[in-house]
């Protein structure tokens, strides 16, 4: 198509709108509704142009370019409509711009000096009256609002929510949360709410505000340095806004992975590292109590407990970076030859049982994919912004997507097939679906399964596990011919809570080398932390042997004692180590539980490496300077080394050491317990206060639920249970009781329990509870015990 | 005064609102007809040499609509009847909706079986209740008679056919703001393109059609189109409903064919101007047109000569304004009915409405200033050439064609002049609609 805009001669191959055409001619037409990331709206008509021959305006952003379309983008009658639309908007605007959040960087004040008149023929008083808490983290001022909208097409359609909404019509439009009900965890099941601060970022005037960031800094002062999320594995981009050595806000980078959203976590909950609970000098434990010692004084304490052929073991977490990995994994080699070093991750899962040598897919290939799988448990609920990304690339590619999860985290409602097995028939499911590629869609693979695996495969009977599982009859072999009929399937996946022994990942890496070949097609293997993939390259993936009684553990920036399910081995381990050193950045439970705390620094204090879920390495980049006792990892391991009069070196930096894939163990799929008589399935699950740095933010604790037993609504008569009442769990001796809470997220005939480390009857019940085999699952006894109370 | 009627036909006999007064009197034969000797182009072919035209207001060819959703692949695809009768001094739908539900019916089986689709709904306005209540009717006694549902008259063709009741506003309708609201979504206005001949109720295919459109069919399949196309004038032919309201002896609507002039429609039809005053403006086209004035006595009255004549027709709602009666206060009173009804989607809509009640009320107090007269029209200029829809476009005409022909009143309020005309002192109603 040959078009001119502005006298300039262009070209296009592509249709598209005479705005995007002018973007790409660098003629600028203003905006103010419309955004890159969210549907077009046409609301704030600024961006009207004029087409030689056409008797009318248009606006250029839901026009479509034309062949030898003259086009006019400024002209004295567009000019005048531009400076009407600013002047309707401007005439009732607060101008309270030198005490605005959005001062600066308000797009409203960039479009009027450019473009508005200094007139006013319609002056009027906005009135005063304050914000509206809309959470306990976003405000928001109607009178600023320019009812672009954009707030509202970014909850809906790229976070999948429907938390914001225009109410009311004309001149008394105004957006807000339906009923105009605040959201806090009273309120906010209904409206889903993720806290993810998308439509404070979006927001083009200071109409919605962080209440974290307000009055911290104006826009442009201190400097942002760009980094890398510290929480899940999904690697979002960060900008950190840092002024005068605070962080003073955390916002997404602009790039593929995370398309300019981040979660709550990565945007708030990243304000723990100025908590008052930060560790800032080593501690030990002196007559019963953590007292301050200086480093020479804590690492003497140290060596006294240790010699060389102490068997020490060492927990560390995926939330230290690729280098900092090396490092320990490496001086605990020289330092101590007995010592076993293992990771572990939020809920107490072994961090370092993902396959290795599955190879790298950025997420952009998400938009070329024709069928996403997502597989695991919650996995939109840690990892938002996986959702976002797969709801985004879905809405580009046309591709179909396949969801196997049970609890309703906001993909499955858009799948174009969506089986909610319980977590533990996980394992199970997986094998069967395996089993049914090889035996109905020989022509699909571009493998032929070995004999070994063919076995595992073959111990799963479809329609068997379908029963078991309570999925319809059919349905997974409907899955198996959607993967069959892609050219281009992805797997997204976790591994679930409920797969002890790390059959979830392993099942995935055989399916998709039966379907892509010796070629490593890579699978995006989501986990609770962010350098869990990389972790999974330098730490020993073996099981633990649950016996194990640690003379002295180490633990590393992780937390088993606040996050790991009570009974798993690593919560076991921790509790039962006679001397029990923790290095750590915040007061954890398991740093409180220890005899020697030493300080670690926060992922804005270090520079490093993270290899994201999907086997992408990035760059952690130091944005705060640490407190003056807070060494690096390796200056605390080195003077270790020191205290022993020893000497370590450590390797040069490699971000991956083991690439050869090596055909993973192959136990046989586990059979997940049945429950016997009136005993039901009790499920634990993650939740966002199962990470100890959330814990630290101030009103976290609003804004997520309390844990409380999770039913269905259609489930809870039939169980005997009232929608906010209480229920008393036994299994054998052990008892406990928790409050019910009616939850849509659940499938019917589930049960699910958020984890609460901090609640110690139930830590003792769960402890109690959990099957030798260490399933973190139980057969419970249910008696609803006590009738809703009656709600206002 | 006799001429033919095709959408009122039988409006006076007794119980016709039941199936079998309706058969009895002639009805469901053009379907009959069509059904039994037509094929779908045919009569879409009718309905073009009858030159029909949709009667909603934008005065579309409804064969060539018609034309455009048969030739789309997509299926299913759907008849959409637009009964959301929502412009002020618009009741010619309304005798219908109550009285002869049957021939929409009738109506709108002929659409379905002439572009294809198996499925319809009438959208009826939220307000509307009884009208509902005797659609509904109407349906359930068409089912049991099996002229809707499977196997119509057992010719094997399906229409199944629904009543919606919207929640009430005038934006819903404009055809696509009505299809949003008839997906359960606020009503606001789509994009255009795609249109809804492509991508109209759940992005499929859909001929949506006022109620009046539909009404005329069953009349033109059956005298076939040259007597239709011979009525009226050369460039619209057939009949219209014309509603008169305001200061007339004799309000009411009236069938008459294109053509008739204000002069005999307000004097011949309406009995005259009441009391016997003499005649100051009308609004041709409902609250949305600009207004006439007595040098328009003459005019025929057609989509095209009310068009030349600056104003519109639209749905042929004539509100006579009679000597006497303030024109600012005219010009307020429909300014605030846009305000109220604008959807808010767009600046110049929803500001440029409110900011044009704001300036009128304080002409009304006396508290204006001339310039502000300018700022009026400066400002309607660009909403009519800004806004996103009809509603915005046209929501200034109304207060800048009573400025454009009696601009001095309006200079009176400003210099602060007592008004001793009806409705010139202050609002006794408030400032709110």
């Amino acid at each position: 198509m040959e078009i001119t805009i502005d006298g300039r001669p262009l070209t296009l191959e592509n249709p598209m709108s005479i705005l995007e055409a002018a973007r790409l001619a660098g003629v600028d037409i203003p905006t103010l509704c419309w955004h890159p990331r969210v549907s077009v709206l046409g609301a704030c008509r600024l961006c009207m142009i004029e087409v030689v021959g056409m008797n009318r305006l248009l606006a250029a952003c839901t026009t479509r370019v034309a062949d030898r379309m003259e086009i006019l983008t400024d002209t004295p009658a567009l000019r005048k409509i531009r400076q009407t639309m600013l002047e309707l908007l401007l005439c009732k605007h607060p101008m309270d711009c030198p005490t605005c959040v959005k001062g600066g960087a308000c797009e409203l004040q960039a479009l009027a000096y450019k473009w508005s008149a200094p007139v006013n023929r319609f002056p009027e008083n906005p009135g005063a009256y304050p914000p509206v808490h809309v959470s306990p983290f976003v405000e928001r001022d109607s009178r600023k609002c320019v009812l672009c909208r954009r707030c509202v097409r970014v909850c809906h359609e790229v976070r999948g929510v429907t938390v914001l909404g225009a109410m009311h019509r004309g001149y008394l439009k105004e957006i807000g949360t339906y009923f105009a009900q605040p959201l806090d965890r009273d309120f906010r099941d209904p409206f889903n709410c993720e806290f993810c601060g998308a439509c404070i970022d979006i927001c083009p005037v200071g109409a919605l505000n962080s209440r974290q960031h307000k009055f911290r800094a104006r826009s442009w002062e201190g400097v942002q340095v760009p980094t890398v999320c510290p929480f899940c594995s999904v690697g979002c981009l960060l900008s950190l806004q840092v002024k005068e050595n605070e962080l003073v806000q955390s916002r997404p980078r602009a790039g593929v992975n995370n398309l300019d959203q981040v979660c709550f976590r990565g945007r708030f909950a990243v304000d723990y590292v100025n908590s008052a609970e930060r560790v800032t000098r080593p501690l030990l434990r002196r007559d019963g109590a953590l007292v301050p010692v200086d480093q020479a004084t804590a690492i003497a304490a140290l060596v006294e407990q240790v010699r060389p052929e102490t068997a020490v073991m060492a927990l560390l977490s995926p939330r230290l970076t690729q280098e900092e990995t090396a490092d320990f994994v490496d001086t605990m080699a020289q330092l101590f030859p007995r010592s076993d070093v293992r990771a572990v991750c939020t809920m107490g899962l072994n961090a370092a049982d993902i396959p290795l040598g599955i190879g790298a897919r950025p997420w952009g290939d998400l938009d070329q994919a024709d069928l996403v799988v997502s597989v695991g448990q919650d996995l939109t609920l840690f990892s938002p912004v996986a959702g976002v990304r797969i709801r985004t690339a879905r809405r580009a590619s046309g591709g179909r997507l396949a969801v196997l999860d049970a609890r309703d985290t906001l993909l499955g409602g858009e799948a174009d097939l969506w089986l909610r097995p319980a977590g533990a028939h996980l394992p199970a499911v997986l094998a069967a679906l395996g089993a049914l590629l090889v035996a109905e869609h020989p022509e699909r693979l571009a493998a032929r399964p070995d004999g070994a695996l063919e076995t595992v495969f073959a111990g799963a009977a479809p329609d068997d596990v379908e029963a078991a599982a309570g999925l319809a009859a059919g349905s997974l072999r409907r899955l198996a011919g959607e993967i069959a009929g892609a050219k281009n399937p992805i797997f997204v996946a976790n591994r679930g809570w409920f797969d002890p022994s790390g059959q979830v990942p392993r099942l995935l890496v055989e399916i998709d080398r039966l379907l892509g070949g010796s070629e490593a097609r890579g699978i995006m293997f989501l986990r609770t932390d962010c350098n869990s993939r990389g972790t999974a390259e330098l730490v020993a993936a073996a099981e633990p042997e649950i016996d194990g009684e640690p003379e002295v553990l180490l633990v590393v920036a992780a937390d088993p004692l606040g996050t790991a399910i009570p009974g798993s081995v690593f919560e076991t381990w921790t509790r039962k180590a006679k001397f029990l050193v923790v290095i750590e950045s915040t007061l954890t439970p398991t740093a409180r539980a220890a005899h020697l705390v030493l300080p670690l620094r926060v992922f804005a204090e270090k520079e490093g490496t993270f290899l994201a879920g999907n086997g992408v390495a990035q760059q952690l980049r130091a944005a705060l300077a640490p407190p003056p006792a807070v060494p690096t990892l390796r200056r605390t391991l080195a003077a270790l080394a020191a205290g022993l009069e020893r000497q370590v070196t450590f390797a040069p930096p490699s971000l991956v050491r083991q690439k050869r894939w090596s055909p993973p163990e192959r136990p046989a799929v586990p059979v997940p317990p049945t429950p016997a008589g009136q005993a039901r399935c009790l499920q634990l699950r993650w939740s966002p206060l199962s990470d100890n740095r959330v814990r630290l933010v101030p009103e976290a604790d609003r804004i997520f639920l309390a844990p409380a037993l999770e039913v269905h609504p259609d489930s809870l008569a039939a169980l005997g249970l009232a929608d906010g009442g209480a229920v008393r769990l036994s299994s054998g001796p052990a008892e406990v009781t928790v409050p019910v809470r009616a939850d849509w997220r659940t499938p019917p005939g589930q049960l699910f329990l958020p984890l609460d480390p901090g609640n110690p009857e139930l830590a003792a019940f769960v402890r109690a509870a959990v099957r030798p085999e260490g399933w973190p699952l139980s057969c419970v006894n249910l008696t609803g015990i006590a009738p809703a109370p009656a709600r206002e | 005064m006799s001429a033919p009627r095709y959408i009122y036909r039988d409006l006076e006999t007794p119980g016709i609102e039941r199936l079998e007064v309706y058969r009895a009197a002639g009805g469901y034969q053009a379907l009959e007809k069509v059904l039994r000797t037509m094929t779908p182009p045919e009569v879409v072919e009718v309905v073009k040499a009858a030159r029909l035209v949709g009667r909603g207001g934008a005065g579309f060819p409804t064969g060539l609509k018609w034309e455009l959703v048969a030739r789309e692949p997509l299926t299913p695809k759907f008849v959409v009847a637009n009964a959301e009768e929502g412009e002020p001094g618009t009741f010619k739908d309304l005798p219908i909706l109550t009285r002869i539900p049957h021939r929409l019916i009738e109506g709108m089986l002929i659409g379905a079986f002439a572009v294809g689709a198996h499925e319809g709904v009438i959208v009826c306005r939220g307000e509307f209740m009884e009208p509902q209540r005797i659609l509904r009717q109407a349906i359930a006694e068409a089912e049991a008679a099996g002229l809707l549902g499977e196997n119509i008259l057992g010719t094997g063709f399906s229409f199944k056919l629904w009543v919606y009741r919207t929640a009430g506003a005038y934006i819903c309708g404009e055809e696509t703001s009505l299809l949003e609201a008839l997906e359960g979504k606020p009503g606001m206005p789509r994009i255009r393109p795609p249109f809804p001949v492509n991508a109209g109720l759940w992005a499929r295919p859909t001929a949506l059609n006022n109620v009046e459109t539909f009404a005329n069919v069953p009349g033109i399949i059956l005298g076939g189109a040259a007597p239709y196309a011979a009525l009226g004038t050369e460039k619209n032919s057939g009949t219209k409903g014309y509603c008169i309201s305001g200061h007339v002896n004799k309000p009411g609507v009236y069938e008459i064919p294109f053509g008739v002039t204000l002069r005999s429609l307000i004097n011949d039809y309406a009995g005259g101007i009441l009391d016997g005053r003499a005649f100051k403006a009308v609004f041709p086209g409902g609250a949305s047109s600009s207004c006439l004035t007595a040098e328009h006595m003459d005019l025929p009255l057609d989509f095209h000569h009310v068009a030349q004549a600056g104003s519109m027709l639209g749905s042929a709602a004539f509100m006579v304004v009679a000597e006497g009666v303030c024109m600012v206060e005219v010009a307020l009173r429909l300014a605030r009915f846009f305000r109220h009804e604008s959807c808010g989607k767009c600046i110049p809509c929803r500001d440029g409405t409110y900011q044009i009640v704001r300036l009128l009320e304080r002409m009304k107090r006396g508290e204006g200033v001339a310039c502000e007269i300018d700022d009026i029209v400066d400002l309607a200029s660009v909403m009519q050439k800004a806004a996103f829809c009809g509603l915005g476009q046209a929501a200034p005409n109304p207060v800048l064609s009573c400025i454009r022909h009696f601009r001095s009143e309006f200079e009176d309020h400003c210099a602060g002049k007592p008004c001793s005309m009806l409705g010139g002192g202050e609002n006794p109603y408030g400032n709110h609609h």
